[in-house]
């Protein structure tokens, strides 16, 4: 089955007929041997992956050691993805995982400077201060509040697109789950933007 | 059903949602190059184990009902095999030295 993104993240793959074979397909070229396959497996996959690990981090200092981190376990791993998923799925979660054994090591290191999201600073309520800052950076920020939990599912579901069902299947959680924390991280983010005077 | 409010958030999150700064060319090269360098990573030897793990499940089972035959046949056979001439030559003699005592019931010494 092919993986559905979106044409943004379709542009980073340098190989277009790559796309002509299936994910399913080039697994099992790569289990037999063939280097190749799994390089354009990687072409398909690693804007999408890129983009979920820089969102769940926010820190382009580690970003490309954790993609190359995710693609080695996936490689290591190969022979142990079941055909009835579906390859992105597989790959999504792995990729997960390794973010949320970064935000661990990185908990255990930060504990101490750790700011709780009221200590943050409150900008003005003013458009013209809003404008001035990077909106991109706002979001980063704003995710950045949640927990690594509520984290994935708003960046699954809400950024990503992906179903709910899809999310619960990638995460490993129950269909209830998802949508309990895609509420309290809504919740959350309208709050800190509210307090950073941006009201949506 | 999305609340208006909760529809302004997500497009407001996908709108400026946080992209990645381009890829390094430096990424692809040294992820092949670390799966190049493990030997541990060959995805030949991921087939091979494929291979092996039936082998596992049931031959080692049907290797060890062999063996449990073989060792109980083995033993059936030497408990129930024959007297060999020297163990009979000295059980003569220890009957030519020691006799049961028809009273006690016990093997004693041949007077």
């Amino acid at each position: 089955m092919l993986a559905s993104y979106s044409s943004s993240d379709l542009c980073t793959c340098m190989i277009p007929v790559a796309l002509i074979e299936e994910d399913s397909i080039l697994v099992q070229r790569t289990l037999s041997g063939n280097q190749e396959a799994f390089r354009l497996l990687y072409r398909r996959h690693v804007g999408p992956v890129r983009r979920l690990v820089y969102q769940m981090t926010t820190d382009s200092q580690v970003l490309d050691d954790l993609t190359q981190d995710v693609f080695l376990k996936v490689h290591r791993n190969l022979s142990k993805f079941r055909e009835d998923a579906q390859f992105s799925t597989w790959l999504f979660r792995i990729a997960y995982n390794v973010c949320q054994d970064y935000h661990r090591r990185k908990g255990r290191s930060n504990k101490m400077v750790s700011l709780p999201v009221e200590d943050l600073p409150v900008s003005a309520p003013d458009a013209e201060v809003l404008s001035r800052l990077d909106r991109q950076e706002l979001v980063g920020r704003a995710l950045e509040t949640l927990t690594p939990d509520h984290r994935a599912v708003v960046i699954l579901h809400d950024l990503q697109e992906k179903s709910q069902e899809e999310v619960a299947q990638l995460l490993e959680v129950p269909v209830g789950t998802i949508k309990s924390r895609l509420f309290y991280g809504r919740r959350k983010l309208k709050e800190w933007f509210s307090s950073q005077g941006v009201y949506l | 059903m999305k609340e208006p409010s909760e529809e302004r958030l997500i497009n407001f999150l996908k709108e400026h949602q946080p992209s990645p700064p381009p890829a390094s060319m430096e990424l692809e090269r040294g992820l092949f190059d670390a799966i190049g360098n493990e030997p541990t990573l060959s995805i030949a030897s991921s087939g091979k184990r494929q291979n092996i793990l039936p082998f596992i499940n049931w031959k080692i089972g049907l290797v060890a009902c062999g063996l449990m035959i073989g060792v109980g046949v083995g033993f059936n056979s030497y408990t129930h095999s024959p007297i060999d001439s020297l163990e009979a030559e000295n059980l003569e003699q220890m009957d030519s030295l020691y006799a049961i005592d028809p009273d006690t019931g016990l093997y004693d010494v041949k007077l």
